[in-house]
């Protein structure tokens, strides 16, 4: 792998005005906080408003790896996919049963601890649709779990005492029933 | 795993029904502090539009939801609210919903403000004005409305004490008020219509023409809207409400009516507007919007019906284990305690 000095050699010779046609579809690198490269199209790297609002707010040139520091490659090679298909859908007559059936199986592909983790980087990606998506997908999950399912997945730890959760517990003591058995 | 962000949990949480936030606050202090907060429990009603509904039905009542997997065969659930079971229930009365907020009347002069999502409820004090004798008295009866002033965020009780003197309790405050005598005549029995922050009732005006009543609760002025050229008598309609526009419909046990009128424009007069229904009806209240296409109807207090605008078609939906007649209502699930005020 190239080193950063290298990386801006490179740059300084092959940058020209950004908007230059072209006739092979444009590329983005980025490189996640772990360390890997990735190359993203560039209509599915503009659907997040973070890389969009990097390259285009002072005309960067597509030379530059874009750093995403907060970021792992797991987390996004997930999105990638979300936003690929996405892209991919967008204008089909099909679009919300087709996204609808993609968007099952992905919630299936993945545990909800990873599930809720990929929030964090629907929020610094700036992904809009996205984010509503994983936090939908979130909710719809835990709707019928108990107290201490929330607590463990959340990481939340329980800052009540004994007799302040009895208390808390008895504002609405039915809200405590008929919950999902098969709770992990 | 690093710590969700604050946002992302309100984000997540504000799609959750009621109960599971009721539960959820016993999570942590601060998810308990979270959920309590005025700008979330506002987040929470914006995301649940979707109206449901409430059935006054032999000294109970129920709850019936669109989202339901069954779809021709609904199965409404027994909702609890205060004074359930008690031996001196009558017809448990319902005189409006707001944001979740439901006035009912489970016994005469016992007034509740509750929410059936979170099953908080505050009894409303007294009247101050009930037990007088009125010289005045246009009618023998009380009549109410009950509704939401969003310019001063309060919701209100108004009561038209034998159809001349005219009550407005504030939740806000916690207190009744008596407002302007009752400006018309020969109002009708039926609790007030509640939309654009105003509650209306139909009656008659000086004119002799029949007119309909709308009390802005902010203001706390009465003001008329003038019903289509063509009704002529007050007696025999009632008003309702579908998705913010005004209706008229009549209510009659002798002639079986096929019309209904819809105020498409609030205030304008030119803006009646007649939608023909297929099903012949003695009485008819509009409900709801139904997934969006239908307009669900409530027919002769004893069925349901999903009602196609465009051809005034009929489907019957069916809900089990309801006795008839019964009376119904729409609202929204959300966390708006009725004791807000205390907050």
């Amino acid at each position: 792998m190239s080193t950063p000095a290298e990386n801006e050699a490179s740059i300084k010779q092959e940058s020209g005005p950004s908007g230059t046609v072209q006739d092979k579809p444009k590329k983005i690198v980025v490189r996640t906080g772990d360390g890997e490269v990735f190359e993203l199209k560039e209509e599915v790297a503009m659907e997040m408003e973070t890389i969009k609002t990097f390259f285009m707010e002072d005309n960067i040139s597509y030379e530059t790896v874009m750093p995403l520091t907060n970021v792992d490659s797991w987390e996004l090679v997930k999105v990638i996919e979300y936003c690929s298909k996405y892209v991919e859908l967008k204008n089909k007559e099909n679009f919300h049963k087709e996204l609808k059936a993609f968007q099952d199986e992905f919630v299936k592909s993945m545990s909800p601890k990873t599930l809720l983790s990929l929030s964090n980087v629907a929020n610094y990606l700036e992904i809009k649709y996205f984010l509503d998506f994983i936090c939908q997908a979130i909710a719809d999950h835990i709707k019928s779990k108990d107290v201490e399912y929330v607590r463990e997945l959340f990481g939340v730890e329980n800052d009540f005492t004994e007799e302040e959760y009895e208390m808390a517990k008895t504002e609405a003591p039915w809200a405590h029933e008929n919950l999902d058995k098969d709770l992990y | 795993m690093s710590k969700i962000s604050h946002d992302t949990i309100i984000d997540i949480l504000s799609r959750l029904p009621a109960k599971s936030i009721c539960r959820f606050r016993c999570v942590s202090k601060t998810w308990l502090l979270l959920t309590h907060e005025p700008h979330f429990i506002a987040t929470h009603l914006s995301r649940h539009q979707k109206q449901k509904l409430i059935l006054s039905s032999n000294k109970a009542l129920f709850s019936l939801d669109q989202e339901a997997p069954i779809d021709d065969d609904m199965l409404p659930s027994v909702l609890d609210f205060p004074l359930k079971g008690d031996l001196n229930n009558q017809w448990i009365q319902m005189l409006g919903s707001c944001n979740g907020l439901v006035c009912i009347m489970p016994q005469p002069e016992a007034f509740f403000v509750f929410n059936p999502s979170t099953r908080e409820s505050m009894r409303v004090p007294d009247c101050p004005m009930s037990s007088h004798a009125d010289p005045c008295a246009e009618v023998g009866y009380d009549v109410h409305g009950f509704g939401y002033a969003p310019s001063v965020k309060d919701y209100m009780l108004v009561k038209i004490h034998k159809g001349c003197s005219v009550l407005i309790f504030s939740l806000k405050n916690n207190s009744w008020k008596t407002v302007q005598d009752f400006p018309y005549k020969h109002l009708l029995k039926n609790p007030g219509t509640t939309l654009n922050g105003a509650v209306h009732w139909l009656c008659m005006g000086p004119d002799h023409l029949p007119v309909i009543a709308a009390l802005d609760l902010a203001g706390q002025k009465f003001s008329g809207l003038s019903p289509p050229e063509s009704v002529i008598d007050s007696n025999g309609y009632t008003t309702g409400v579908l998705r913010d526009c005004l209706c008229l419909l009549h209510h009659n046990d002798h002639d079986r009516q096929r019309v209904f009128w819809i105020m498409k424009e609030y205030g304008v007069k030119e803006s009646w507007t007649r939608i023909l229904i297929a099903e012949p009806f003695f009485s008819l209240q509009p409900l709801c919007y139904w997934k969006n296409t239908k307009i669900l109807v409530a027919r002769n207090r004893r069925e349901m019906l999903l009602f196609n605008p465009r051809d005034g078609t009929c489907k019957c939906l069916l809900a089990n284990g309801l006795q008839v007649p019964f009376y119904v209502d729409v609202y929204v699930e959300s966390l708006v305690s009725p004791n807000f005020r205390l907050n």
